[in-house]
Order: C-alpha cells, then sequence, then structure tokens
C-alpha cells in the first residue's frame, strides 16, 4: 500500500506550488427544463436552443506534507463549491505516500541529512459542474491552496476509482493458479 | 412593434486580463493570525501525541531510571540519541537555512515592466491602447471579428498586443466580467453607439511580453490599477478579480 522512494537533492522550501490545469474537458449536455417567455410561443423555437454545457465528474486532487492544512483546504473547497451551486458528489483520502529523502554532501555520496516525509492525498469530486462556473471555481481553488499544497484538476477515470480500494490478495492469487494450471474450462452446453 | 434600426448598435470586444499569481505567500493580518492560532490550539488539544512526542516521555523514563540506579537498565536503548537532541539538532538546522530574499531587483528600483516584481502580490497586465483618438492604460482590448468565438478572439487579441512570446493559460471559454462603454458623439461610426468589452481571464505562465510597437507595458498590482485606470472601468475589473488580504 505505501511506495518508498528515495530522492537526492530535494530543496526544501516555503513557496505555493500551483500546478497546470488542464485544457478541453470534453464537456456533455445538460437536460435542462427550459420555460416559455410567453405561452404561445410554438415548442420546436425552445427545443432549437443550444443546451448548456456541463462537465460531468471532476476530480480536485490536493497533495500536501501537513494533513491538518491540508483538510481544512479540502472543507475550505468543499464550502466554495456549495456555496457556488455546484453539486459535491464525495469527498475521500488516499494513503499517504511515504518517501525517503536524502540529501548528500555536494560532490560527494555521503550522507549530509535524511529525511521522511509523507505526501498526503484529499480529493474533492464535484458533478454538472456548468460550463460558465468552472473558471470561477478553479480560479478560487488556486487561492486558498496553503503553502506546500498542490492542486491537480482532472476527469474521474476508472484507475483513480480502483486506487482507493485495497486488492483481495487471495482472489487474486487464486486466479493465477487456475491460468497457471491451464486456464478455466469452457462453460458446459445448457442441457435441453 | 419594435424595428431592428431603433435598437443601439454595440461594438463587441475582448479584453484579457492576464494576472501573474503571487510566488511567495503573503503576510497574514491581524484576523488571519489570530484565527490561525485558534485553530492551531485546537488541533493540538484535540490530536493524539505523536511519535516524536512519546519518545520524549520515554527517553524522561530511561533518564529517571538510570539515576535511580534500578536493575533492567538497557543501556542499548539509552545510549542512542535523544528525542530531544534531535530535536535540538533539526531547530539548528533551520536557523541555518537561508531562505530568498522577498524584495526582487525590479522592486528596489521601481520597474513596473516586469512581471519579476511584488513577489507576494498578484500582477495584471496593463498596456496602453489606442481608443478612437485616445491612447489609454487599459487592460489589452481588441474587437470581434465574425466566425470567431469570443476566447478566440481574446486569445488573438493577446498574441497581437503582446506578441507571441508570452505563454498564459486561459481558464474557462466563458468571460468573467464585463464593460459597456459609449463612444463620445463625435465618434460614433458605422451606428455603433459604443462598444460592450467581455473580459478574460488568463493566467500568467512565462514568457517576455513584446510589442512590435515597443509601447510601455507595465504589471500592476492592485492598489496601482485603482489608481492607474479609469474609474467606472476599475470598477468591472475589480469586480472579477480576487481580493488581496493585506
Amino acid at each position: 500500500m505505501f511506495s518508498t522512494k528515495v530522492l537526492s537533492l530535494v530543496k526544501l522550501n516555503n513557496t505555493l506550488k500551483i500546478h497546470r490545469i488542464k485544457t478541453v474537458v470534453p464537456l456533455l449536455q445538460n437536460n435542462i427544463k427550459r420555460h416559455k417567455n410567453d405561452l404561445h410561443e410554438p415548442d420546436y423555437l425552445i427545443s432549437m436552443e443550444p443546451d448548456e454545457p456541463v462537465y460531468d465528474c471532476l476530480n480536485l486532487q490536493l497533495k500536501g506534507y501537513d494533513f491538518a492544512l491540508l483538510e481544512s483546504c479540502q472543507a475550505e473547497i468543499h464550502r466554495f463549491a456549495e456555496v457556488m451551486g455546484i453539486q459535491v458528489d464525495e469527498c475521500w483520502a488516499t494513503p499517504a505516500q511515504q518517501l525517503k529523502v536524502q540529501r548528500f554532501k555536494p560532490k560527494g555520496t555521503v550522507v549530509d541529512a535524511e529525511y521522511n516525509l509523507n505526501v498526503y492525498e484529499r480529493n474533492v469530486q464535484v458533478v454538472d459542474v456548468p460550463a460558465w462556473a468552472l473558471g470561477t471555481l478553479l480560479r478560487v481553488a488556486r487561492a486558498i491552496l496553503p503553502e506546500g499544497c498542490s492542486l491537480n484538476v482532472h476527469e474521474h477515470t476508472v484507475e483513480h476509482e480502483e486506487i482507493r480500494y485495497v486488492p483481495d490478495n487471495e482472489l487474486l492469487d487464486l486466479k493465477q493458479q487456475l491460468e497457471d494450471m491451464g486456464g478455466s474450462r469452457p462453460e458446459k452446453k445448457k442441457r435441453k | 412593434m419594435r424595428g431592428v434600426s431603433t435598437k443601439l448598435q454595440w461594438d463587441i470586444m475582448t479584453g484579457v486580463c492576464v494576472e501573474r499569481l503571487p510566488i511567495v505567500t503573503p503576510p497574514l493580518n491581524d484576523m488571519q493570525k489570530k484565527y490561525k492560532e485558534l485553530l492551531w490550539t485546537m488541533e493540538v488539544e484535540k490530536s493524539l501525541k505523536s511519535d516524536h512526542e512519546i519518545r520524549l516521555e520515554n527517553d524522561k523514563i530511561q533518564e529517571e531510571m538510570l539515576k535511580s540506579d534500578s536493575r533492567d537498565v538497557d543501556l542499548d536503548a539509552v545510549s542512542k540519541i535523544t528525542g530531544q537532541d534531535f530535536e535540538d539538532a533539526a531547530n539548528e538546522e533551520l536557523a541555518q537555512f537561508k531562505f530568498g530574499s522577498i524584495e526582487t531587483e525590479a522592486d528596489k528600483k521601481g520597474d513596473k515592466t516586469t512581471p519579476e516584481r511584488c513577489l507576494q502580490r498578484h500582477l495584471v497586465l496593463v498596456a496602453p491602447i489606442k481608443l478612437g483618438s485616445d491612447l489609454k492604460t487599459i487592460l489589452p482590448q481588441g474587437k470581434w471579428a465574425e466566425g470567431e468565438t469570443l476566447r478566440q478572439t481574446a486569445e488573438r487579441v493577446l498574441t497581437e498586443c503582446c506578441g507571441p512570446e508570452l505563454k498564459v493559460q486561459f481558464i474557462s471559454n466563458a468571460p468573467c466580467g464585463f464593460y459597456k462603454y459609449k463612444y463620445p458623439p463625435g465618434e460614433q461610426k458605422g451606428g455603433k453607439v459604443g462598444a460592450k468589452v467581455f473580459f478574460y481571464y488568463a493566467s500568467y505562465k512565462s514568457g517576455a511580453d513584446k510589442n512590435p510597437d515597443k509601447a510601455k507595458f507595465n504589471w500592476l498590482t492592485r492598489n496601482e490599477l485603482t489608481e492607474t485606470l479609469p474609474l467606472k472601468y476599475n470598477k468591472s475589473v475589480q469586480e472579477f478579480l480576487i481580493e488581496e488580504t493585506y
């Protein structure tokens, strides 16, 4: 569950980290009820109006070194999204990434200092974001970020869902054994 | 029945707000400091003991046992680096660490044309734009052409005004602000009463702004914007810019 990496020559600095925001996320059309201005207006005129573009499922992923700060940042973003009228589907946390950082002396292999850092992660999932609101949401989320935290906004994919669950090792072992033994039997034909 | 001719005709323009975000966290104002201390006290009260605190306590117990000379003193455990030593060494390392300076060269000179000034503030790009016969310092602005979307107009306006080297990131397809003004009576050409400007927000990534005319571009903070821009225009612009807290 936890992965360890060894990095050399990492600078510790207290600056804001602002992450790149992806452009052009595919939009979906939302079927909103449209109201007539005038009772006698024909229906086809209203149905001809273009749909309001809506982003389906976006993950705002926050990563940082101090989880108290990170959690309050997540709470603030959640609050802002609710205030804006955007529906927040789910918020979750994934296990921290544990980093062991070794700083070497210049031009040598002698270890100068060693640090154990944890990179904590929190996610806020927003659903049905209207296109005109996304710009403001991103700007506000970026402005709330405390020091040492980074924000990553992306679409929710199957991999993001899979990471949250602990894999069932027994099941995987059994499946591996089955494959080693030559694959599963072909299904029997149903008796008439 | 209202005819088309009696409706006022407006020119559609897009303005681009290129903002350089702060690089260093700004200092906290009084209320923020008080709230931060409150949150910190609450956090300390509610949380469990950390590994380091447990280690300090164990060290103290070991020390007491050593002093009282009781049996079962495990010398191996005692001769390790104590938690207090580790804390002192860490504090010393922090004291020796040199932070980069917040004031840049441009700050000392008072040079407003680079985005490398005022690292703790938001900076907005402002350019001298020709409106009719006047030359005014406002956000880069240009007219919408037939067949292109407003966002494409905004991108085009920016490359025309500042050159292709300025790298920016547009946030969304929708504009974030709006300003409407009427042309002076002598300059109402083509039946257009005035112009409607839709502002687009873009964040500055890198690159220098090179104008072919070598006109002066300035990167201004919020206060400087209020001083430089015309009154009502400034009001519309400040509405979509995030307020600074100090």
